[in-house]
């Protein structure tokens, strides 16, 4: 009863959480320098110097390359002409009716923008995060069962060379050799150019061709983060005074491990799984950049680089979003796996 | 004497570690008669744990290992037995309980689910009149029944009423809510008489109580303490009581064997002990115990310096550099449990009231005796030992090259 009260508690507390983020990005943008007007004015400068005198000539007033009145109607454009708080409310307004605004760089909306890449980001980020887990819990078991074993020598050493190497260097690397060389893999995209072409079932391979060398860079480094907290999280278990209560009542030492430590080494495991829910949605531009991929990644560092802010702020409406849900969700694993966790107290 | 239950020969284990290898029990022999209460006594480290895991084959795996000696529970030697034997022995056999009741209970599952497992291990419970161990491979077939934990919706109604029963015998209030409670809801001296309960719930013969009242508070130790007593009276079972409080061990054990530094340095029965210790240590230890009628301020009595680290011990008895009596033989040689109780035995004049000590091993209590009396009916049919009837010698060993000396 308390638990569920705390998490309505929980979700309400969304609300000021989110509009603290986006009203601190929101004014972020406002006062970088660099904005859209600034590289119009710049683009402008440019174009004026080939074309010579003929247009700076009347419009030239304090060296800017636009009048006054192309200024403001830039500025109502962008929604710069009214002061932050008032343009923030408004933005505000529109968000709540899920109107994310019209990308100031492709002309279109914002949310279809954003929706075109989702199929890729969710597939690649519920795949990376599917196989992290169903990889790093059942290998950090095992490692902690066998510690110091040859298995777990050699496997330690592979999983921080995994995480030492940067994951876009893993790409590279990957691609270089395996698709370059060896012709093995593509060489990038998320499906093949005869896509349209193909049936159900080669479809599906192909996605799944294209996806092996991403998904590899993308776990290469999560990997060894998730499999040695696992482990040590498995062998402080091993080591405790009730897994030895559950050996000295006549359990083998399989059944305490499944029975009576494997549940309370999850737990450390369950507190980072929110985190990883929107770290892995929101995607690595480096490795979309590199696999050619469309992702939330590669646009999010796009936006950013063109000063397209409506996608910008789009963006992190929904990444901003699922970094809270993901928070709310694993207290609530957390919950479930550990009774002594009481919330609201 | 009769067989005893548990026989212990000059076990010696120790720990892989980082820094190579350490034996931390070095040849440890002792015996448990049935029915009756041997401590074990030590300072913290001593190796009285070691020794009762390795008992139970409870060692940290795979750091700890069993280097060499025996240990004989009913003639079977259960330091080379297989796996499934020990899976036998553990609850069924020999039950352990622990230090901290507030760790040793799983924190995320419900009491109920705990007791539960370990009941279903022990089949129907009731039908322990089989012949000991050697029936130990037929067990463990019948043990190895299906992974969940109950079957049917009869067997969760069988095993609740059979869990409930143990709860009431180890005196916990209102069991059938206490089953659906999880560990951290209870409080410290509850959950010691759940793993007391869990422990006792495949009836073994011997319990080991590893100091199972350490982390509890007064009043609840001594609770618990009565507990234990009259379970152990109840049931004939005998027990291993590994404890740091020379109190406990004087109300509660029969026999004691005092270890330092993973050594025996004395073994006497208990009264033999409190009035002639004969190991400067334990003398030390004694004297260290504040008494009733010790005047205000006097500073309490201690034994100076620490034991050494295990890497560091002494070459001859360990205990010699801590030692006030101790010359450069005893730097040197290691000193043997040898006998010193034996009237007549080398050099013994010199207390007129020992001949009658012999005839009665505890004679300073007379409720304990009464209460080791009401006891016995059980232990002559477990063991066929005629102990009450026929007095026999005491035995007292000590591991002191100077205890003559020390004892004139």
């Amino acid at each position: 009863m308390e638990t569920t009260s705390y998490f309505i508690r929980r979700f309400l507390l969304i609300v000021p959480t989110f509009l603290g983020i986006t009203l601190l990005v929101f004014a972020v943008t406002r006062v970088v320098p660099g904005g859209p007007i600034e590289r119009m004015l710049n683009e402008a400068l440019l174009a004026g110097g080939d074309r010579g005198a003929a247009v700076a000539g009347p419009q030239g007033v304090g060296g800017s390359a636009l009048s006054d009145d192309q200024l403001d109607q830039l500025r109502a454009y962008y929604g710069f002409d009214k002061p932050v708080l008032v343009s923030y409310v408004e933005w505000l307004g529109k968000v709540v009716v899920l109107d994310l605004g019209r990308s100031t760089r492709y002309n279109e909306p914002v949310w279809e923008t954003i929706r075109d890449r989702f199929p890729i980001s969710i597939f690649y980020g519920l795949t990376t995060l599917i196989l992290t887990y169903a990889v790093c819990i059942p290998l950090g078991m095992a490692k902690a069962m066998r510690h110091h074993s040859h298995f777990d020598n050699v496997s330690s050493g592979f999983v921080f060379f995994g995480y030492a190497v940067p994951s876009y260097v893993v790409g590279i690397a990957l691609l270089t050799f395996l698709a370059s060389q060896l012709e093995w893999f593509p060489l990038g995209g998320f499906v093949s150019d005869n896509y349209d072409q193909l049936t159900p079932w080669q479809k599906v391979v192909d996605v799944a061709h294209h996806a092996v060398l991403p998904l590899m860079s993308y776990m290469a480094g999560s990997f060894a983060v998730t499999t040695f907290m696992m482990k040590n999280s498995l062998m402080d278990n091993l080591s405790a005074d009730y897994v030895r209560t559950a050996i000295a009542k006549g359990l083998s030492f399989r059944q305490a491990v499944y029975r009576h430590a494997l549940r309370n080494s999850l737990i450390p495991i369950a507190t980072s799984f929110g985190n990883n829910i929107s770290l892995i949605l929101t995607g690595s531009f480096l490795i979309e950049r590199i696999f050619n991929i469309d992702g939330f990644g590669l646009l999010g560092f796009e936006s950013l680089v063109e000063r397209d802010y409506p996608v910008v702020m789009g963006i992190l409406v929904i990444s901003s979003l699922l970094f809270l849900v993901g928070n709310i969700l694993s207290d609530i694993c957390v919950a479930i796996i550990d009774p002594r966790v009481k919330f609201g107290q | 004497m009769a067989e005893p239950i548990l026989r212990v020969d000059n076990l010696c284990c120790g720990f892989h570690t980082e820094d190579g290898y350490i034996r931390v029990v070095d040849g440890v022999s002792f015996e448990c008669e049935a029915g009756k209460t041997l401590g074990l006594v030590g300072e913290s480290g001593c190796g009285k744990t070691v020794s009762a895991l390795a008992v139970m084959g409870l060692l940290p795996q795979p750091a700890g290992v069993v280097e060499e000696g025996r240990i004989l529970f009913r003639g079977e030697d259960l330091a080379s037995t297989s796996h499934e034997t020990m899976r036998v022995v553990r609850g069924q056999k020999i039950g352990m309980i622990f230090q901290e009741p507030m760790t040793a209970l799983n924190p995320v599952h419900r009491v109920g689910k705990q007791l539960f497992e370990a009941l279903r291990l022990y089949g129907s419970g009731r039908d322990q009149d089989e012949p000991a161990v050697a029936g130990g491979a037929a067990l463990g077939r019948r043990n190895r029944r299906g992974r969940r934990l109950y079957e049917s919706r009869s067997e969760k109604d069988e095993l609740t009423a059979r869990a409930v029963e143990q709860l009431e015998q180890v005196g916990i209030p209102d069991p059938v809510r206490r089953l659906r409670e999880y560990p951290h809801q209870l409080s410290g001296g509850m959950r010691q008489r759940v793993m007391i309960a869990m422990a006792l719930a495949g009836q073994p013969d011997i319990l080991i109580a590893d100091e199972p009242t350490t982390a509890l508070d007064v009043t609840v130790q001594a609770q618990i303490l009565d507990l234990l007593r009259e379970l152990q009276q109840a049931r004939g079972m005998t027990m291993i009581f590994i404890t740091h409080d020379l109190g406990v061990v004087a109300e509660f054990c029969d026999e004691v064997l005092v270890m330092y530094a993973g050594r025996i340095a004395e073994r006497a029965p208990v009264g033999q002990l409190f009035k002639m210790p004969r190991h400067p240590y334990t003398r030390g230890l004694i004297e260290s115990l504040p008494r009733m009628d010790t005047p205000s301020r006097t500073p309490l009595n201690t034994i100076e310096g620490v034991v050494p680290k295990l890497t560091e011990m002494p070459a001859g008895c360990r205990f010699s550099n801590r030692c006030a009596y101790a010359d450069e033989r005893c730097g040197r040689e290691v000193p043997v449990l040898e006998s010193c109780a034996q009237p007549g035995a080398v050099g013994e004049p010199r207390d007129p009231k020992r001949s009658g000590e012999a005839q009665a091993a505890e004679p300073r209590d007379p409720k304990r005796s009464g209460e080791a009396e009401a006891a016995e009916p059980r232990d002559l049919k477990r063991s066929g030992e005629g102990e009450a009837a026929e007095p026999r010698a005491v035995r007292h060993e000590v591991a002191c090259h100077h205890w003559q000396r020390l004892a004139a």
